[in-house]
């Protein structure tokens, strides 16, 4: 599509400019994603460039160092002993040691990895199956501890983490050496234990302070994702549950059911999922949006009496906590409920819908969907009143004022001035809400379990499709069925980061607030 | 000086260590038990109270025991997070019981505990506490079926006995009958119906486990024929009427409704005095008429396999005396649940029950639920989903079925 410049731009009239607008956000996000898949390139290009002259830099330490950097090759911490930096060898030589020891132990590192069997199909995760036993003296059976397949799995990914920060740690060694040589070629003062603490609480206090999140990010974020992945190579479900039965390795068999591309088969069931997941996460966050604005603009009116009369009402709805509000308002829409009960004995369900012997709102896609997104709004709005009445009060009267003098009226002045400068602040907190409504399970499963049942696709991974069930809703019935499919749930899990990491890209590419960063400073 | 007061010290608190290890050693040993029941209220009281009557009988047991609530039927779900923490002991809903013995979460009884369950509990619980070849558990309760609740006043004693009298008494009225279509358990009463002049139920479902209880090896189901359609046809007729309701619990509104014993509060606050209960109605197909089968449920206890094995006796003596004759009676009068202990089932005041007399009726016409493949309940419930489509054909039907029948024998293990 031909790119116009700022003259051809200006003579379109107001629809002309609005459809090129749209056309031209559409044409650019191939450029985005070519540009995402360059940046990745790029980085793995690098990646090898980095690797190479981090082995160069090892090889030269080693040959131009004495001897207690060649040892310390071997023993951690000699390199920074020779030099006088007693505190970080010694902790460089208790991490070795701790190390040795922790693999080396009976039931130590080695131990767990080796009962792994990484990747390997058809191999057990762990190898001593438990089980009943009889004992005729007391006339009962007991149980006979074997291995536990999700706490091997656990202890080895660990262990694995644990090899990884080893060896991360003897480069981090082998490179304070060279810094070192370098330092006493110069002739210049290496820094001592004094001077390394020191530094921690001035120059380095990022590092103290970034520390324990780190940790933190690692253990509860990192570790527990990277578990999750492997479970998507394994076969973890009720009947393989790793205590009573080991669960085993089965290479890439759970993807496969992606490749079903039978008109009811998984991916089909899917692909209408991510429709609906899109469409659902689009109004729900949009109308929100907009209402909450407009509703914070009305009460902000001059004018308006008992704003906070009206705040605070709004404000309730926060307040009761939404799993509760949520379970009681699903059911006032039921044939039995008290508004659905009243559709139906005032003769408001149309005829259309009882044609189809839908007697409810809930039990028609079409209507069941725009209920969920009509209760969303009344949950939602309160949230995002509040957050524009802060922003309103903060944009300069001063604007408004002068853009009166020049004779606007009260909407121009809204598209002009309050949408920008809306959009603009919120435009981070838009994204996260956006990606939050795409695994907003509360408000659909709480409400209506993600129903009415889709009986074109029956059932998947044992537990029924409904037409408005969100992927992470239809995730976590997968988890909870029958058969309780962690395995498939893990698939499903990965697949839905696909989609909303590429969704969060393409997205902040495209946020007033990354793009022209200055604009309001 | 310094050294020799420092090492004395650390011998004191050596041997102050060792002398503490020893009394521990000598202490006979206190059991910790943990047990999951009913979250009726006042259930847990009760099971309290008989724990106690049971340590007063057994003075060679030394345990403290913790009870808590959880569903009967979310026992399994919770407990199969990690068997590892979950309770020694767990009242449970049977159709749980094919994961539960899967998850290497039930201890199988000893020979002399399963002599006992099986001579004084009737067939149809014995049978649902067996997988493969072993008995897993203690029946509890045999009330776990679901019968006819109407108000009288709406639904006459005549029209009670057929669905075609029910729903035409309830349209008549302009209130609702209440049957459960998308609860699979419910749903099967249609599938297995029998002939009123007697013979085989219309379809049968039955599952094969492997000897240890954890495979499935079989199912025999025959659900997609001419005789499941007879149901499933009937099934979608009624859909289709404008008093049907989709609920086995909610009676505002509904002028009869098919569901169980414990919501016979529920339909007395509503109902009132013209509650009455009976079995469920005759439905006619084709001039043919059928009498509506059902599944019978039962409530069982489980207890954890234990590595210790005194534990493990523990455990299933104090499960023999929970499921005795005296308490399940017991039970019975403070909450009206039928008992499985046969001679407890004699007992004048069970008998004179109208509720369970109307589970006993419905009764000589229900399918001993077995143990069924997990994945079954949300295929069957399917059935019923279709039937609340409109502008079905006979062809359509079919195709559910066969749809049905190629899912359900996809969940045998290959």
């Amino acid at each position: 599509m031909k790119k116009l410049n700022s003259l051809e731009y200006l003579k379109l009239s107001k629809s002309q400019a609005l459809w090129y607008d749209v056309r031209m956000f559409f044409c650019a996000i191939p450029g985005w994603l070519k540009s995402l898949f360059v940046g990745l390139w790029k980085y793995i290009q690098n990646f090898g460039e980095n690797v190479k002259d981090e082995v160069l830099d090892i090889i030269n330490t080693f040959k131009k160092g004495n001897w207690a950097v060649k040892l310390s090759f071997l023993v951690f911490g000699l390199g920074n002993l020779y030099y006088g930096q007693v505190l970080r060898g010694i902790l460089f030589l208790v991490f070795e040691l701790v190390f040795i020891v922790y693999m080396a132990l009976p039931s130590g590192g080695i131990y767990w990895i080796n009962k792994v069997n990484w990747f390997i199909t058809g191999q057990t995760v762990g190898r001593e199956q438990g089980g009943l036993k009889y004992n005729p003296v007391t006339d009962t059976y007991g149980w006979v501890e074997g291995d536990d397949s999700v706490r091997v799995l656990l202890y080895g990914l660990l262990s694995v983490i644990f090899i990884v920060a080893f060896i991360a740690t003897w480069r981090m060694q082998v490179k304070q050496c060279r810094i070192n040589m370098d330092i006493k070629e110069k002739r210049r003062k290496i820094n001592s234990a004094k001077d390394d603490l020191k530094s921690l609480l001035d120059e380095q206090f990022y590092k103290t302070l970034l520390t324990p999140s780190l940790l933190g990010i690692l253990v509860f974020t990192v570790l527990p994702i990277i578990y999750m992945i492997i479970i998507a190579f394994t076969n973890y479900d009720a009947a393989h549950d790793g205590h009573a039965n080991l669960f085993s390795w089965v290479g890439l068999t759970n993807f496969n059911e992606f490749t079903n591309f039978g008109s009811d088969g998984l991916s089909a069931a899917l692909g209408e999922m991510v429709g609906w997941t899109l469409m659902w996460a689009f109004f729900a966050t949009f109308t929100n949006y907009f209402a909450g604005m407009f509703v914070a603009i009305v009460i902000n009116k001059k004018g308006i009496r008992f704003k906070k009369l009206w705040r605070t009402i709004l404000v309730m709805t926060i307040a009761v906590p939404q799993f509760v509000s949520l379970l009681y308002v699903g059911r006032l829409f039921d044939r039995q409920g008290v508004i659905g009960s009243f559709l139906e004995s005032a003769n408001l369900i149309p005829e259309s819908m009882i044609a189809q012997n839908d007697y409810s709102l809930w039990d028609n896609p079409l209507t069941a969907k725009i209920l969920y997104i009509v209760i969303n709004l009344w949950i939602g709005v309160p949230y995002v009143m509040l957050q524009a009445t802060g922003i309103l009060m903060n944009i300069p009267a001063d604007l408004y004022e002068s853009s009166r003098v020049d004779g606007a009226n009260s909407f121009q002045q809204f598209t002009k001035i309050t949408l920008p400068y809306m959009l603009f602040v919120t435009g981070p907190s838009l994204l996260t809400s956006f990606v939050g409504n795409l695994n907003n399970f509360n408000v659909i499963y709480l409400l209506n379990g993600g129903g009415p049942v889709n009986t074109k696709f029956g059932t998947m991974g044992g537990t029924q499709v409904g037409h408005s069930d969100l992927l992470i809703t239809f995730l976590f019935k997968v988890t909870t069925g029958g058969e309780s499919r962690y395995y498939l749930a893990s698939v499903l899990g990965i697949f839905v980061f696909i989609v909303v990491a590429l969704l969060s890209l393409v997205v902040y590419n495209v946020m007033p607030s990354t793009k022209n960063e200055e604009d309001y400073s | 000086m310094k050294m020799t007061k420092i090492l004395s010290l650390v011998l004191v608190l050596v041997m102050a260590l060792a002398c503490f290890s020893l009394v521990g050693c000598n202490e006979k040993k206190t059991y910790e038990i943990t047990m999951w029941v009913s979250t009726t209220e006042g259930v847990d009281d009760l099971f309290m109270e008989q724990v106690e009557a049971f340590k007063a009988a057994h003075p060679e047991y030394d345990f403290t025991i913790t009870i808590e609530t959880v569903g009967e039927g979310d026992a399994a779900g919770e407990v199969l997070k990690d068997v590892a923490t979950a309770p020694d002991m767990y009242c449970f809903a049977q159709d749980q019981i094919s994961r539960l013995v899967q998850g290497g979460a039930l201890a199988p009884l000893g020979a002399q505990a399963a002599a006992t369950v099986t001579a004084n509990n009737d067939p149809g619980s014995v049978g649902a506490a067996t997988v493969g070849d072993n008995i897993y558990a203690y029946p509890f309760t045999s009330d776990n079926g679901y019968y006819l609740y109407y108000d009288s006043s709406i639904v006459s004693d005549e029209d009670a006995k057929t669905l075609e009298g029910i729903l035409a008494a309830c349209e008549k009225a302009g209130v609702k009958f209440g049957y459960e279509l998308t609860n699979a358990w419910i749903m099967a009463g249609f599938f297995f119906a029998q002939p009123v002049e007697g013979g085989e139920p219309l379809c049968h479902n039955t599952w094969t486990y492997s000897a240890d209880g954890k495979t499935v090896t079989g199912v025999d189901d025959n659900f997609n024929s001419d005789n499941g359609l007879i149901a499933m046809r009937k099934m979608y007729e009624m859909a289709s009427s404008k008093a049907w309701l989709n609920t086995s619990g909610d009676f505002a509104g509904t002028g009869a409704l098919v569901t169980g014993i414990w919501n016979a509060g529920a339909a007395e606050s509503v109902y009132g005095d013209n509650m009455k209960a009976t079995k469920l109605p005759t439905y006619t197909v084709d001039g043919k008429t059928y009498q509506m089968g059902s599944f019978s449920g039962y409530k069982l206890i489980g207890c954890k396999p234990q590595a210790d094995e005194t534990k493990a006796k523990l455990c299933s003596d104090l499960a023999l005396w929970l499921s005795s004759e005296e308490a399940q009676l017991e039970r019975y009068y403070e909450f009206q649940w039928g008992p499985s202990n046969k001679a407890a089932q004699a007992n004048e005041d069970v008998k004179g029950n109208v509720l369970l007399s109307a589970l006993l009726e419905q009764n000589v016409y229900s399918v001993p639920q077995g143990v069924i493949h997990g994945d079954w309940w949300n295929e069957g419930a399917l059935l019923g989903e279709k039937c609340k489509e409109a502008g079905l054909t006979e062809a359509d039907l079919k195709a559910a079925l066969a749809e049905y029948e190629v899912k359900v024998n996809a969940m045998v293990a290959k």
